[in-house]
């Protein structure tokens, strides 16, 4: 009952705080848009005036995308320089809004600009910390997949349809590895607001501790909300596939994509809401 | 009957072992010159080859060879300073152990009752001074063979397999598979021996001939090859297979004991397919395929005259064999469960396959001309890919992405359209750009001839060629000749800029505009004195796009074109006006002079141009500026720019993740 408890006390805190995630939402989609920006005038040199662009509304697109790579090369490189430093900018600023939004779930108080980014400010060194030490226990996950995929294959020996099954099995244990280092140190964050504690590797060992002594509990509640996300994601794609690719089409498409985008963030607001509701509950 | 095995004239040649006699066809297809009976063991504990070949060969040039030239091409993974593995690099990859090098031995040569040759021998380096090379071997002859005579020579070899490298070799489970693995002589011309060292990008040139070939190996071994198998003769653990192949210029094999066996006939061919079982999937779109580019083929050039063909998948462990092309005998590749959408197995099939057509019945010198069959043949592959799987979803047809195999082949080839030329050396190009010289560039040439001579006309050109030259060793002049002799014009203003040229090729529409135009404004006289007309008048802004006439109600309008040539390659090209009422005007331009402008009136305005409207010049490294709207085309670009925003936000928050 707890799970349920956490998972319905998560949604309706979500919902409750929609401007937060708002914030969430439209710093992401900055970062895209400013990304998408060199492609765009690319894009527009190339084909702005061309017909050739036809040919990607009608799904014919892949001389245009060769074209564009050949012909474009200079500016795909400049492109991928400015993508390493806009990405881990992007990480520090959703290390800081989670710190403010944990903050928020965890003391159950209603969202004001002010006591977010009050909040974000506070934890955000000690949320930085936390995810350098994640950094160690993901690069641990990729060791440990490594050593499985090679025990993997020396059991599949040179049967084409074990190695590819196996290969999917190891992928699936990384995935595990990752989502379970994810949810403990989603819970280090909120132990770490709840308790006001500074001491992070403290802090980290106790939500391992926390994980490893309900796992059921955590590991549920997080897949729970895991299957809204692929619910979300089947609705996305089914009806997506319906819009077409012309004139006002293409309007609707980018709106629908961006519904999503807008409801995928609200999945990962949700999960820590919930996180934090568990937690609270079972500690009360 | 071509195609017809007497089997019972089989059963009796047996008896003698005849080398030249008529056992699968009653004629013979091809000058037949080089001809080897062969008696080999396999040694599946040392992964060697060890027996003897007799070659009988003739001397079909005008000069008395005075030296037998023999490659050697398994000394090419000998050690890391060969000319095949220094020009790769110099890296012998997994070739580290000593058994995993391979080598052929020469153990001893005589003349069949005759002197012992093999103090005669002698290693040659005719491309290149690499000390180290043992890839060619000359014998020197104590008389010369006069033109028209016959020696036979009789070979003791050792050849060791190399862990599987480059298409040939053993791996684990007792693969095999054996390409190139014997002394091979080289084809003497009439200036001399053309024999050259095995490059890391070159292929084969051989004569013709029959081989009979007779192989001992584990009974449990499958075994596929070049030929017809005859007869099979099994002995405690081994057997003892005797394969025949007639008129052609390399005998392959392979033996495995996982090889799944798939047989059909089609055409009075049987079609053996050896696969793995976890290939399962791709039995019947390998044999499909199989079937239809035989149709094709025989449809469009000639039939394939053969009894029989094998088509290998090789297992896991020995990928690296897969997609290679010998005569009657060609491998592919797949994997389990492979998609439907992706059609890499069916690919591979048709232009192995197509091979048999251009490599081994039209036999060109691979080292010295490879575009005589990988273009040719990469054209023949892009009609059948075309018509079998569409225009667009030959290659890919999955979810979100489609691709036809015009523009796989041109991806590679407008990176660089003028790093080089395609008539040169196999092993001379630059940078490594084998693959798109001779395979990609010269294809998108064919298509480009196609275009422009029509389809029947070019039909009747491939045709010809492959009539004219099949069983023989055709060089580019020779199909050159055929282009201007079925067209009855000269054709070498194309050849030499796209084959022997290094050129680009690249139309484009440098600006559009439309309008009323410049009405009459000014001073004109009249009977009353000078009369003032008011100016009222639209330009071409500088960028090339038009602004709209101010008097929407103008019955004509003006509009200009100007197109450049903006690469060195001159052919004739279409031109075609759009107008907004749905019209239209075509032109043809010669392409001569850099830039034409076409001027023209009409009762409605430009919407767009095109250079190449139908885009027959597929070498045209930029679709993009084939055209031109007078407005701006938004939609393409907001459809990109909205995916790659869902695109870049996915990716972020995937980072986010980590956050």
């Amino acid at each position: 009952m707890k799970v349920i408890n956490a998972f319905r006390t998560g949604l309706s805190g979500v919902l409750g705080q929609k401007a937060m995630w708002f914030i969430f939402y439209a710093v992401q989609f900055a970062f895209a848009w400013i990304l998408v920006q060199p492609i765009e005038k690319n894009l527009t040199e190339l084909i702005g005036w061309s017909m050739a662009g036809d040919e990607i509304l009608a799904g014919n697109g892949a001389n245009i995308l060769f074209e564009f790579m050949a012909h474009k090369q200079a500016a795909i490189i400049a492109w991928s320089s400015l993508f390493v430093p806009a990405a881990i900018l992007f990480i520090l600023v959703t290390i800081f809004l989670k710190a403010g939004a944990v903050s928020l779930f965890v003391k159950r108080e209603s969202f004001t600009a002010a006591e977010f980014f009050k909040s974000a400010g506070l934890y955000f060194w000690r949320f930085f910390r936390l995810f350098l030490f994640s950094l160690a226990f993901f690069a641990v996950s990729i060791l440990i997949y490594m050593l499985l995929n090679s025990l993997l294959k020396s059991l599949a020996g040179d049967s084409e349809r074990l190695r590819v099954m196996l290969t999917i099995v190891g992928f699936a244990i990384l995935g595990f590895l990752f989502l379970l280092v994810r949810m403990v140190f989603d819970y280090a964050k909120i132990m770490a607001v709840a308790s006001g504690s500074g001491k992070m590797v403290r802090t980290s060992l106790a939500a391992w501790r926390f994980v490893l002594r309900h796992p059921g509990k955590t590991l549920g509640l997080f897949y729970l909300v895991g299957i809204a996300g692929l619910l979300l994601w089947a609705v996305y794609y089914g009806i997506g596939g319906l819009i077409p690719a012309a004139g006002f089409g293409i309007t609707i498409m980018f709106i629908w994509q961006q519904l999503f985008a807008f409801s995928r963030t609200g999945i990962v607001l949700w999960q820590l809401a919930s996180q934090s509701a568990l937690y609270g509950e079972m500690h009360r | 009957m071509k195609r017809t095995i007497v089997a019972t004239v089989a059963g009796i040649a047996l008896l003698f072992r005849p080398l030249i006699g008529q056992i699968i066809f009653e004629q013979p297809l091809s000058p037949r010159n080089a001809n080897y009976r062969m008696e080999i063991l396999l040694d599946t504990e040392k992964k060697q080859i060890r027996g003897n070949e007799i070659l009988t060969w003739r001397n079909i040039s005008t000069v008395a060879a005075r030296e037998l030239q023999f490659h050697l091409y398994m000394n090419a993974f000998k050690n890391n300073q060969s000319t095949h593995i220094s020009e790769s690099g110099g890296s012998g990859g997994k070739l580290r152990t000593k058994k995993a090098w391979g080598w052929t031995d020469i153990d001893a040569v005589r003349i069949v009752d005759g002197p012992d040759l093999t103090p005669a021998l002698s290693f040659i380096r005719p491309d290149d001074d690499n000390e180290q090379d043992q890839t060619v071997v000359s014998i020197r002859l104590p008389r010369a063979v006069p033109p028209g005579g016959e020696i036979s020579v009789s070979i003791d070899f050792t050849t060791q397999l190399p862990i599987v490298f480059r298409r040939n070799g053993y791996a684990a489970d007792n693969f095999f598979f054996a390409a190139q693995w014997f002394p091979k002589i080289g084809v003497l011309e009439n200036d001399g021996w053309n024999c050259h060292q095995f490059h890391s990008s070159t292929e084969f040139f051989a004569d013709y001939g029959v081989y009979d070939v007779t192989l001992t190996l584990p009974r449990e071994m499958v075994v596929g090859s070049t030929g017809v198998p005859l007869e099979t003769i099994e002995h405690d653990s081994l057997k003892t297979l005797h394969i025949r192949a007639e008129d052609v210029h390399d005998f392959a094999w392979t033996a495995w004991p996982g090889y799944l066996v798939a047989e059909t006939e089609h055409n009075g061919v049987t079609i053996i397919h050896l696969y793995e079982k976890d290939h399962a999937s791709t039995v019947e779109r390998t044999l499909n395929a199989m079937k239809m580019t035989m149709d094709y083929m025989e449809n469009w050039v000639g039939e394939y005259p053969y009894p029989r063909v094998t088509v290998v998948h090789p297992p896991t462990q020995a990928m690296e064999v897969g997609g290679m092309e010998y005569p009657m005998f060609i491998t592919g590749g797949s994997f389990w469960h492979m998609p439907e959408g992706i059609k890499a197995p069916e690919m591979v099939t048709v232009h192995e396959f197509g091979h048999n057509w251009f490599y081994h019945m039209i036999g060109n010198n691979e080292f010295e001309e490879a575009w005589l069959d990988e273009g040719i043949n990469s054209y023949a592959e892009m009609r059948m890919m075309t018509e079998f799987y569409g225009e667009h979803t030959s290659m890919f047809d999955i979810p979100g992405f489609q691709m036809g195999e015009i523009a796989m082949q041109r991806q590679n080839y407008i990176k660089v359209p003028r790093w080089d030329r395609t008539l040169r050396p196999a092993w001379t190009y630059i940078g490594g750009n084998y693959a798109t010289f001779s395979y990609g560039k010269p294809a998108l040439m064919l298509v480009t001839l196609e275009n422009y001579l029509t389809r029947p006309v070019m039909d009747r050109v491939m045709r010809t060629f492959f009539q004219r030259w099949k069983f023989r060793h055709p060089s580019s002049e020779d199909f050159i000749a055929v282009v201007n002799e079925v067209t009855g014009e000269d054709y070498n203003w194309f050849f030499d800029q796209l084959l022997k040229g290094s050129g680009d090729l690249d139309y484009r529409v440098a600006s559009v505009w439309t309008g009323k135009g410049v009405t009459p404004a000014g001073l004109f006289d009249s009977d009353s004195g000078k009369v003032l007309l008011p100016v009222k008048t639209s330009e071409p802004d500088s960028s090339g796009a038009g602004t709209e006439a101010s008097e929407e109600a103008a019955e004509m309008f003006k509009s200009t074109v100007r197109i450049n040539r903006a690469g060195e390659v001159i052919i004739p090209v279409d031109v075609l006006l759009v107008f907004e009422n749905g019209d239209s005007l075509t032109y043809t331009w010669d392409g001569a002079e850099r830039w034409q402008r076409y001027r023209v009136e009409y009762p409605s305005k430009l919407a767009w141009a095109s250079v190449d409207p139908e885009r027959k010049l597929v070498l045209d490294k930029n679709f993009s500026n084939n055209s031109m709207a007078v407005t701006q085309r938004k939609a393409p670009v907001n459809y990109i720019t909205a995916r790659f925003i869902m695109f870049f936000e996915t990716a972020l928050q995937i980072l986010g993740f980590m956050g």
